[in-house]
Formats: structure tokens, sequence, C-alpha cells
């Protein structure tokens, strides 16, 4: 009994210790640049969760990120290292956008429909790629994935500056997509609108793929074990395209949603690095669904607090850049802990010094 | 003179204690041996002789006087040498550059390739070696790549050698030589501590031996005033069935044939050259052989993880060459492969997932795509229970079981889909003795029921007592085939070696 | 268009990539999968021109870039070798821990967003040796080349001499081959991967502020712009051989100088950017192919 508890504490208390330790690290970085953590630390809080618009926002700031949250999680349970989340999210922007401002006359349904789906066989195209090199090459995935983001970047945004460039508009982006193919806000004051709700279907199947089906005990196997996976008969090469596919999908309504529901059009280089958060999220929810979702949450928190903290007390919004990274540091010192438990580290250490 | 002493050592890892207050002495020139179940705590013992791990408790006399061992380096200095079991030999690199690592010659600040030419070609001669110091690691025989790890403590002045499971990856014939140099290096003033678990060894080599068990020393006495079956009592606990019992039985049709088969390594080398067998309904087929002469590439290729280059395999009348993992499943074939850890099983998967690994796909475990839980559980307390698996829950991860376990756990599962054929690789490897008898009869008793059995083992002894026909490889061929109350011990070991 | 300009815009291109992938090889070689190369590499650059903003001198730029790149190297080697930490999420710990604190610094200290930009940065110049110019053949692509890319072809030679004739570099290929052989004879493994490291930083530091100081002299939020990566697939492809990694990243710089003067000719910019990076993607899938004929074996190899 007491034993299981334990456990529970242990894993609740996992990533909460990298989180604490980022935003100590963090504050001696804003003492130095001249600023009161506690002043700025508050801003960000109080931008962040304190009033509906608020909430509201933090809610709509965590959108995009439980989907490349969920997206990296999905591949990384499987040991594939999936780096292009940030660009097959960009694909799945651009073919949403195009099925968007190119068809007319359709119900919303439709029409929103038709555009997500573009927005899926994108992601899952350009996932292709990688999955089939690394299922039947074993190419590094994390290099390819890499490089293909700045293609998708560079492709998309060629797609927006010249061919399919809006007219009469100063920057590089597209029509704008119909009113039937838009996911309409939840209220006129936040942003936050029905992709919302898609994430967190989204976040529920992935519970359900993990915990529930066969294709979910494979990518465990797969993850655990890749050997092993493939001696008893688990065809890993095609299941690696299929987890990267699933996973490039998922990428790819990210970028859906913010077209459909935000911008209303594709505009280059939007994302400030969708992809790169939803790999931090993935880690500190330990690529698990409940624990992305959370991550997401207090990402969302993050970004929506750290522009209130810019204007409110002039602390750049770098900063929660910074504190990601820290995150993730400390992240890999948690794997110790969770492996030895942290009191027979710092014991071992103090008996062999 | 007691050379080395240990008083009261203790070594805990988290909350498991592999070594509880040893108490341990070995006389100067004298060869000791240490036997013990795998997981006694005999390796971790030497590794704190050697540097390699720090006691939490007790202490360490070396000569009579009180030394805390903290590094190999330090080790090395006292003069305790060790060979492990597993060669930590740099493959890329030449022989001398092997024996000299971490003491090399230097020259206006760069190796002196020439000077240690000299230095490894003057100790190749000292001790009557016989071995090119040019030649690279990985072009050289294991019997090689085995003087050349004694070689690197014997440049290095020790008085001591350890030497961890020698006789391993050796034919009978080698095994012969190098317990003459042992002796050899004895008469030189040498002392020496064996670790094995060859009862048989022991008898012929040792002037004393050290019983561990769970952690602590059972007993040491003198091997001319005990019997192989008095050690292994003492390392059990209770009296032990080394040989299985078996019937004699009529074999029925030919089910399983392999013709020719061939496969090359990924350097382009033929590891398996040409071999053919069949195998018969309710038949047990060995394959003896010195480990690394083709066993392993062989047993890769029949479990659908190797491709092979020639040669068919056919199973009832159906070609199966090169089918896939689950294909040779679904035809029927159980494999319990040889790396119980990388291949057999998951380690931090629970022992009910474990259970029904492969398998997964089919009804009653999985319906649309949905895993059914109920089903996976109940078939995982029935398997827990035939097959004898010690473990507190199912939920438990396999990695958490004993080597023994983990290893009912595969077989378990593979023989609960009632296969025909069955192929099994170095099935008790690293096993306690109890484990052992339980698999052996469970290995009788699948050919009893009809089952065909193909048993891949290292291990001689238990190869002589489970199989019906045997089949000998060297260098990749079958060199020998003859049915088992046909052939003694000697002559398996000259066909081990190659001596037709 | 001068075949030889391309060349020489090959060379200087090549620069950071190589003197990064150099330093990759002693990590490689160690067994340290350095992905951290990327971030070593922005924060030199950004330290470099800050220091040359503050001081006026290319030196203490140049020392200071290293200075702050060895440190993050120790902090990489501290919780990838000593804590064990996952090396590869580590790394990218690095690489967004350096995006953010350039820019929280440019924007805290300089008020600056995206990049900075001042008379007062004093950079490295082109040297003209017109005795090298006159040189048949290489002389007009080694010529009017600034100070770090000559000293870039040096470290090449250097690289190689120290990986294969010294007991460091000796000790390096042992650790990174087999870790238990060079652990039982007493080599303190930990102490080689962080020297390992340290070498990669201090390289990593020059292909910053070559980036910085002599292609430019400006510093520009995420101007690796992904070179880091290249580095690695330089590494790879190049077998883990200095010589290797060098060929290959002089073929991206290449790659990139074709891509630079094909700008020119109207076509869009984009496709012709995207070059070296679909050449790394199809590189590593040759590669792959390559490694799988005449595979006989099903399954994962993680390399």
């Amino acid at each position: 009994m007491k034993t299981e508890t334990m456990r529970w504490a242990k894993r609740l208390a996992a990533p909460l210790i990298p989180v604490f330790l980022a935003f100590l690290v963090g504050a001696i970085f804003l003492i130095f640049s001249g600023h009161n953590p506690l002043e700025a630390y508050g801003a960000l809080f109080e931008g962040a969760l304190i009033g509906k618009s608020n909430l509201l926002n933090t809610l709509f700031s965590a959108t995009p990120l439980m989907f490349t949250g969920i997206a990296t999680a999905v591949a990384f349970r499987a040991n594939i290292f999936n780096m292009g989340v940030e660009g097959q999210l960009y694909l799945g922007a651009f073919a949403a956008a195009y099925v968007g401002f190119t068809f007319h006359g359709l119900p919303p349904v439709v029409h929103v429909s038709l555009c997500l789906l573009a927005a899926l066989a994108a992601g899952a195209l350009y996932a292709l790629i990688p999955g089939l090199l690394k299922g039947f090459l074993n190419a590094n995935e994390m290099v390819v994935t890499i490089m293909l983001n700045y293609v998708a970047t560079l492709l998309t945004g060629y797609l927006a500056s010249y061919p399919f460039k809006a007219k009469g508009v100063g920057f590089a982006a597209t029509d704008l997509i119909e009113k039937s193919a838009e996911l309409p806000r939840f209220s006129k004051m936040t942003q936050l609108n029905y992709s919302f709700v898609i994430a967190l279907v989204v976040v529920l199947l992935a519970y359900v793929l993990f915990k529930k089906t066969k294709l979910g005990y494979e990518i465990d196997a797969i993850g655990k074990n890749g050997n092993f996976a493939e001696a008893v008969g688990m065809n890993v090469a095609k299941k690696t395209v299929l987890i990267m596919i699933i996973s490039g999908m998922i990428a790819s309504l990210a970028g859906a949603g913010e077209v459909l529901g935000v911008h209303h059009r594709f505009i280059s280089d939007f994302s400030p690095g969708y992809g790169w958060d939803g790999l931090t999220i993935a880690l500190l929810g330990s690529n698990h669904p409940a624990g992305v979702l959370v991550a997401a949450l207090f990402f969302g928190m993050l970004k929506n607090g750290g522009s209130s903290m810019e204007l409110v007390v002039g602390v750049p919004r770098s900063l929660i850049d910074v504190i990601q990274g820290l995150i993730i540091f400390f992240l890999a010192v948690d794997f110790i802990a969770k492996r030895f438990g942290l009191f027979q580290t710092i014991l071992a250490r103090f008996r062999n010094a | 003179m007691n050379i080395i002493e240990t008083r009261r050592l203790t070594k805990r890892f988290g909350n498991m204690t592999a070594n509880d207050g040893i108490d341990f002495a070995v006389k100067q020139g004298e060869i000791h041996a240490i036997i013990g179940e795998n997981g006694a705590g005999k390796s971790t013992l030497m590794n704190m002789l050697y540097g390699l791990l720090q006691p939490d408790e007790g202490e360490i006399y070396i000569r009579g006087q009180k030394t805390r061992i903290t590094s190999p380096k330090v080790a090395i200095q006292l003069g305790i040498g060790m060979v492990h079991q597993h060669f930590k030999l740099v493959p890329s690199l030449t022989i001398a550059e092997n024996i000299l690592l971490s003491s090399e010659p230097i020259k206006s600040g760069f190796i002196d390739k020439k000077k240690s030419l000299e230095i490894v070609e003057r100790l190749i001669r000292e001790f009557g070696f016989v071995m090119n110091p040019k030649d690279r690691i990985r072009d050289v025989s294991v019997g090689v790549q085995q003087r050349v790890e004694i070689l690197k403590m014997l440049y290095r002045d020790v008085d001591i050698l350890i030497l961890d499971e020698p006789t391993a990856v050796l034919t009978p014939q080698e095994v012969d030589e190098l317990l003459v140099s042992l002796r050899h290096l004895k008469n030189k003033g040498k002392t020496i501590i064996i670790i094995t678990h060859k009862l048989g060894e022991v008898k012929r080599c040792s002037d004393t031996v050290t019983v561990i068990r769970h952690g602590k020393v059972v007993n040491t006495v003198k091997t001319s005033d005990v019997e192989e079956k008095d050690l292994a009592n003492m390392m059990v606990g209770r009296d032990v069935l080394l040989r299985v019992e078996k019937q004699e039985r009529r074999p029925g049709n030919v089910i399983y044939e392999v013709k020719g088969l061939s496969t090359k390594d990924n350097r382009g080398v033929k590891v398996v050259d040409n071999v053919s067998f069949h195998v018969r309904e309710g038949e047990i087929v060995g394959f003896a052989g010195v480990e690394g002469n083709g066993q392993s590439e062989l047993m890769k290729i029949l479990s659908g993880l190797w491709r092979a280059t020639e040669g068919s395999v056919t199973f009832m009348g159906r070609d199966i060459t090169n089918a896939m993992p689950r294909k040779l499943r679904e035809l029927g074939i159980g494999i319990v492969p040889e790396d119980r850890y990388e291949h057999g099983s998951c380690k931090t998967m629970t022992i009910a997932e474990n259970l029904i690994a492969g398998y997964h796909y089919r009804k009653p475990f999985t319906r649309w795509g949905f895993l059914r839980s109920k089903e996976i559980t109940a078939h995982a307390e029935r398997l827990k229970n035939r097959f004898d698996v010690r473990a507190a829950t199912l939920q438990q991860h396999v990695g958490s079981l004993s080597g023994g376990n983990a290893q009912k756990v595969i077989i378990a599962r593979e023989l609960s889909m009632n296969p025909k054929v069955l192929i099994v690789s170095q099935p008790t490897r690293g096993v306690d003795i109890g484990s052992i008898e339980f698999i052996h009869q469970q290995i009788i008793k699948s050919r009893d029921e009809g089952k065909a059995v193909i048993l891949i083992s290292s291990e001689l002894s238990e190869i002589m007592n489970l199989s019906d026909r045997i089949l000998v490889m060297y260098k990749g061929s079958v060199i020998g085939e003859f049915p088992a109350k046909d052939v003694t011990q000697e002559k398996l070991g000259y066909l081990m070696a190659g001596i037709p | 268009m001068d075949i030889w300009d391309i060349l020489h815009g090959a060379l200087r291109m090549a620069t950071p990539i190589g003197l990064a992938a150099l330093g990759g090889v002693f990590t490689h070689r160690a067994g340290v999968l350095n992905i951290a190369i990327e971030g070593m590499m922005l924060i030199s650059a950004f330290v470099g021109v800050i220091t040359s903003y503050a001081t006026g001198s290319v030196t203490a730029a140049l020392l200071a870039a290293i200075a702050v790149s060895v440190v993050i190297g120790l902090i990489f080697s501290f919780f990838g070798v000593t804590l064990q930490g996952n090396i590869i999420i580590t790394g990218l710990a690095v690489n967004i821990f350096a995006l953010g604190i350039t820019s929280f610094i440019l924007q805290s200290a300089f008020g600056m967003r995206g990049s900075l930009s001042s008379p007062k940065i004093v950079g490295l110049k082109p040297v003209d040796m017109p005795w090298l110019g006159g040189v048949p053949v290489i002389g007009p692509i080694l010529n009017n080349q600034t100070p770090i890319v000559y000293a870039g072809l040096l470290i090449s030679i250097i690289v190689s001499i120290v990986l294969y004739k010294t007991k460091f570099g000796l000790y390096v290929r042992v650790v990174g081959e087999n870790e238990d052989a060079a652990r039982s004879m007493g080599i303190r493994v930990s102490s080689i991967k962080y020297g390992a490291v340290a070498i990669s930083a201090v390289l990593s530091a020059l292909a910053g502020v070559n980036l910085s100081l002599e292609n430019l002299t400006m510093f520009v939020e995420n101007m690796t712009s992904g070179r880091g990566f290249i580095a690695l697939a330089a590494i790879f492809c190049g077998q883990g051989t200095p010589g290797g990694a060098y060929t290959f990243s002089f073929l991206f710089g290449l790659a990139d100088a074709v891509q630079m003067r094909l700008q020119g000719f109207n076509v869009p910019g984009a496709f012709i950017q995207m070059i070296p990076y679909l050449f790394i993607v199809v590189i590593l899938g040759v590669a792959g192919i390559m490694r799988n004929r005449g595979n006989t074996q099903r399954g994962i190899r993680n390399d």
C-alpha cells in the first residue's frame, strides 16, 4: 500500500521538480538582467490564469501544443525520434488553407472536414518519407526530419510568396479562406476556437490507442525493445512507417487548426516553434496522453503569460525559451531520479565523495 | 599465507544485497575455484577485488595489508589481474595495442609503435604463446583472444590472476590446454582464482573450492575432499537431479527439413555453410558445438531474423525459407531465442504482456483491434501456474524476475500456442539449477507429446542428456551426426574442435 | 560564373560546418552523440559579436566565445555523461536554451530584436596573399579567405594527427568502440568524454565566430540555421573520420555556394536554398541503401 502511493507520488513529482528548478534558474537570469523575479513570475501567472479571458486565452495557446505534443509522443513511445513535427505542421496548414480558399459554396461542416482531410493527407505523405527511410533503410530519422523541417518551411514560404500569394497584402500569405471553412470561436473575448475541441478529441483517441489497442501494445513493444518486437513477429519496418504517418497526421492537424481557427489564411513562417515545444511537452508528459495534456496546458500558460509578462513588466518573452531549455536539462537529471531513487542517488554521492 | 582475505565484505545494489558479509581467503600459490549459481554473487565479489566495484562494508586484505582497491589500475598495482568472461578487447585494434592499452610507450608526444611491437613480441615468447602481435583482434580466434587477455595481465606483472568463466567459449581440448597453462603459471608462483559453474573442471584443476549461495559463503573445502554432487548440493541447498529422466520413444514422420542452408554476415564471411538436417515428430535433435561456430546464426535464420543466402527450409512439405517471424508462428513453429532479453522478452513489459507477445493479434486476446484484458490476464494466470513462474504479481516487469523465471515465461508463451515444432537455443544459460530441471522436463515433455524439437546449446551435458540425435557444428557446417546413445563426450569433443 | 569563384565560396561556406564537424568527430568517436553542436555554435556566434561590440577586439571576442562554449560543453557533459541523462534530449536542451538565451540577452541588454548590427562590431577580414593567389588551381580558391578558414584547413590535419597518433586520440577511439575494455584497463572513461566534448566546444566556437564575425559582421537570431546538424550529417557520411567529415562539409559548402549563385538568375531562392537539406536526406537514404546491400539481418540497428 505504502509503495503504491510512493510510486504515484514519484510519478507526479517527477515532472514538477525540473519545472521548479528551471524557474529557479530563470529567476537568477532575471535578477542579473535587472528584473524582479517575483514581479515577473507574478505577471506571468496572472496574465495566464486570472480572469475569464486570460484563462480562455491560455487554452487557446495550449491548443497547437496539445497536437504537437501528442504527435511527438506517439512517435517517441515507439522510440522513433520524429523531430519533423514542425515541418508536418506547415504542410498540413498549407493544405488546409488551400482547400479553404479554393472551394466555394460548400456547407461549413463539409468544407471544414475537407480541409482537415487535406491536412491529414499532407501530414501523412510528408511523414512517409522519414518513415520509409527509417523503417526500411534504418536512416537516422532525427537528422532526416530536422532537414525536412527546413524544406517544408522553405516550400510553404515560397508557395505563399509567389503562386498563392494574396493580392494586395504586404506580407507572404495566401488568400483568406472561405467563411465556410472557418472554425468558429467560442466567444468574442478570446481567440479560443473549435480546434481546441478537436485537440481534446485527439488526446482522448491517443489515450485509447496507447492503452487499449493492439497497435498501442505494438508501439509499446517497439519502443521498449525493438529487437524483441521484430523477433516475436511484429513487422517493425511497416509499423514504423505507420507510426510516423500517424504522428505526421496529428502534427498536420496542429497546422490546420491554426489556419482554420486563428489566422484564416496561411501565413509564411507562422509557427513560433510549436513543433519544438511539442518535443518538450512530450518529454515532460512522459509520452503519456494525460501527462502531455497537462504539460500542454502548462505551456499554454507560459506562452500566454509570457506575452503578458513582456507587456506589463518588460521581461523579454524569450525567457520562456530559456526556461524551456532548462526544463529539459533538469528532466534529464530526473531520469536518474526515476531509476535509482533521488535519495539514494544523493546519499550515494555523499558516501563516495 | 593468505594472499587475499576478505572480512565481512558486503555490497548492495539498491534493495538487493549481492554480497552479504563475505569472509573469504585465498592461499598464495593455489588454484582456488569459486562456484555458485547465476546471481549468487561470485562476479560481484571478484569485481570488488579488481576495483570495478567498491564495497559498502567490510575489509579487504592483500598479503596481510588492509587495502582499498579503488580502480582496476590500483588492483593491477597490487598485482591482481582479471580476465573477464566477456572479453574486454577492442576489435579494431591489434593484439599489441590491446595488450599495451593504457601503458603505451611514448616518443616525443606520440605513441611509439615500433617499441610497442618489440615489447609484446618479447612477452609472447616468454610465456610460450603463439600469435602475431600485428593481427587485429577481430581477425583472430576466440582461443587466441583469451590468451591475449591473459597476456594483458601478465604484462603488468600480476601475481594473482582472476578468471571469470574462462572455459565457456572453449572446446574440450582447448580447455585441457588452458588447464595446463594454469598449472604452468601456478608453478611459476602465481595464484589463480577461477569463477566457474562447471563442476567437472573444478574437480580437475583446483586445490580449494569456495561455494557461494545468495551472496553468502556456504563453505570452503579442499577439492580432493568432495565430489561433484556434493558441490551441486552446496550450491543449491538440496539434492539435485543432474540427469533428467528420459524414456525411449519412436519418432514419427519427418516434418521439418533443412537443405543446404548458408548465410553470410555483414562482412561477407560465410557463417553458416551448407547445413542440412531433418527433424521428426517426437524427436529432439541437438546441435552441439563451441559458441561461435555458426549456431547463433543458424538459430537466427530458423527464427526468421536472418536471411539465408542459399538453401531451403521446409515444414510439413511447405517451403518456409526466409519466412518472417510472424509467418513461422502462424504455421505452428515455437521459438525460444538465444538471447532471452534481447529477442525473447521485453524487460520493461509486464509478465502478462510478455506472455502474449507475438500472438497478441489473435483471438481471444484482440478483437476489432482492441485488447481484451480479461482474457489476457486469465491466460497469464493459467501459464504462471502451469509453468511455475515465481513472481509476486503478473504486473511485474519481466526484468525483475530471475533468469530462470524469465526463461520460463518465454517457454510458457511459445508452448501455450501448442506448436508442432519447438526451436530452442541456450535454454538454460545463466539459469538456476531448480529452473534448469524444470525447463529440461518441459523440453522432454514436448518431445513426448509428439513435437519436433531442435535444441541448440553450448552446454555439452545438456545436449547429451536431452537429445535423441546429436549434430556437431564446426565453423558453420555440420561436421558430424550421431544417435545420442552411440557417441561419447570424448568423440564429441574432438568434433567440436574440428577433428572428424 | 567563374568556377573558381564558386569553389572559393564553397570553401568559405564549408568552414563553419567543417570546424563543427571536426570537433564532432571526437565526440562521435568517443561514443557521445553531440547534438549540442548547433547550440554551442549559436552561443559562440553571439558571444563573439557582443564581445567585439564591447571591446573592439577580435582576439577578445574569440577567447570569450571559446570560453563560453566550453562552459556550455561542460554543462552538457555533466548532464549527459556524469548524470547519464538521455544524450539526445540533453543536446536538444542545449539548443533550445541557446536560442532562448541569445534572444533574451539581445533584448534585455541591447534592446534589439532579431539581430544585432553595429559599426562598433569588429570583424575579421579576408587576407590577400598575392603569392598564394599565384599558385595554379588551388591558389584562387585559397587566397582571400578569412583567418578562421585557414585555421580550419590546418585544424583538419591536426585533428587527424591527434586522433590517430596520440594517446588521447587512441583512448577516445577505444572508449567509443568498447567502453568496458577502456574501463577495465583503468582508462577514465568520463574524463575522455568530457575532453572530447571540450574539444568539440572549442571548434564549434571557432565555427560560430566564423559565422558572425567573418562571413557577416553581425548577429542574427538563429543564424546557425541547422548547420550544426549538417555537421553531424557530414560526420556520419564521412564514417567518423576527420578527412571524411571535412570532405563532406566541403560538399555541403559547395551546395550552399551553388545555391547562392543561382539566386542571381531569378530562380526562386527557396528551391535552391532547399538543396543542402535535400542533399543530406538523399545522402542518408543512399547510405542506408549501401549499408543494407547484402544485409542478411532483419530488425533495428541503432546507429
